[in-house]
């Protein structure tokens, strides 16, 4: 066995799972003082590395996190289908509306703003969507909205 | 994968709120503190493992059960992290200034130990391909057959970079080990 090859085995040998070589892997030790240093090297950083702590993730992380994916929470598929129903600026404002409240339940409120779409789903908007407390209840009333046809 | 993370997935996708938390109360702090071993500060660690998160939930639906959750995570952990620490290096020498100039928080290292702050710099001298290496295989307790499932490479290849590191650290933990004493 040469030193390189010492080098490729070291790891079988540390973790003891070098069987038919291990006898020559030995014997290129005793005969090799710089393998022999490697090998007694790599044990001491094993010992000082498997010592070390870890740190931990900061008590504020999931709370971050689980606003985060509010944040990305796509919005439901139903509301989506209603609000195509009701024109295609209609559709985005809901969307972007939806988007930019969050559509996590219940926190914040959801609250509908009707602006700068075409008359038509303007009027569709104030007359019917004209406020909601939260995901629910927005559902509810696009529900609503798409049973009789508006 | 682990019976009991194929469980909370499941229910994750059955639409139970706690199931992801749950996940996360499990590898919070094993992804963090690779992420934090890998970019090699505490508040990008931090930011690093909340777009894990997030990105691993609105990809749960589409995860395939071919393999276990940890392996993915710890895949999609190691590689926003190395893409991090690839470009980052400025940031962090710019953070390291400004709390060596007392103009800043340090940013919560490691509580107290000096070996471990020792351990840490002398991780950071190493690429960080190497740093991840040791920090799955001597942080986490990974086999090297996890290591190359996680880093998509040969165990020939996790062992040549462990001895690569090895050789690197050598003189560096030498000196921790006579800086700390018997």
């Amino acid at each position: 066995m040469n030193c390189a090859e010492f080098s490729d085995r070291v790891f079988d040998f540390l973790q003891g799972t070098l069987h038919e070589e291990r006898e020559e892997f030995v014997r290129h030790r005793s005969g090799c003082a710089a393998c022999a240093g490697r090998l007694e090297g790599i044990r001491e950083n094993e010992q000082i590395l498997t010592g070390a702590r870890a740190p931990s993730a900061p008590a504020d992380l999931w709370p971050r996190i689980a606003a985060a994916i509010a944040q990305t929470r796509p919005i439901p598929f139903r509301l989506l289908r209603v609000a195509s129903g009701l024109g295609a600026a209609a559709a985005l404002l809901l969307a972007v509306t939806l988007f930019a409240t969050g559509s996590a339940p219940r926190t914040p409120p959801l609250k509908l703003v009707v602006q700068e779409v075409a008359p038509e789903s303007q009027r569709t908007f104030r007359s019917l969507v004209p406020k909601y407390e939260d995901v629910d209840a927005a559902t509810a009333m696009v529900d609503t909205i798409l049973r009789n046809d508006y | 994968m682990g019976g009991d993370d194929a469980a909370l997935v499941r229910r994750h996708l059955a639409g139970d709120p706690d199931a992801f938390r749950l996940l996360y109360e499990k590898y919070g702090d094993k992804v963090f503190a690779s992420a934090f071993r890998i970019v090699g500060e505490h508040h990008a660690a931090a930011d690093l493992v909340q777009e894990v998160f997030v990105k691993i939930h609105g990809e749960l639906r589409s995860f395939k059960f071919e393999s276990k959750f940890s392996t993915w995570l710890f895949r999609v952990t190691v590689n926003h992290a190395l893409n991090r620490a690839s470009e980052g290096s400025r940031h962090a020498r710019i953070h390291e200034k400004i709390v060596r100039d007392g103009r800043g928080d340090p940013g919560g290292t490691m509580e107290g130990r000096p070996i471990d702050d020792e351990v840490h710099r002398a991780l950071q001298q190493l690429s960080p391909k190497l740093r991840t290496v040791i920090s799955l295989r001597y942080l986490e307790g990974l086999s090297y057959e996890e290591i190359a499932e996680i880093l998509e490479i040969s165990i020939g290849t996790v062992k040549s970079r462990l001895f690569l590191a090895h050789e690197t650290l050598r003189p560096i933990l030498k000196d921790v080990m006579l800086e700390q004493g018997p």
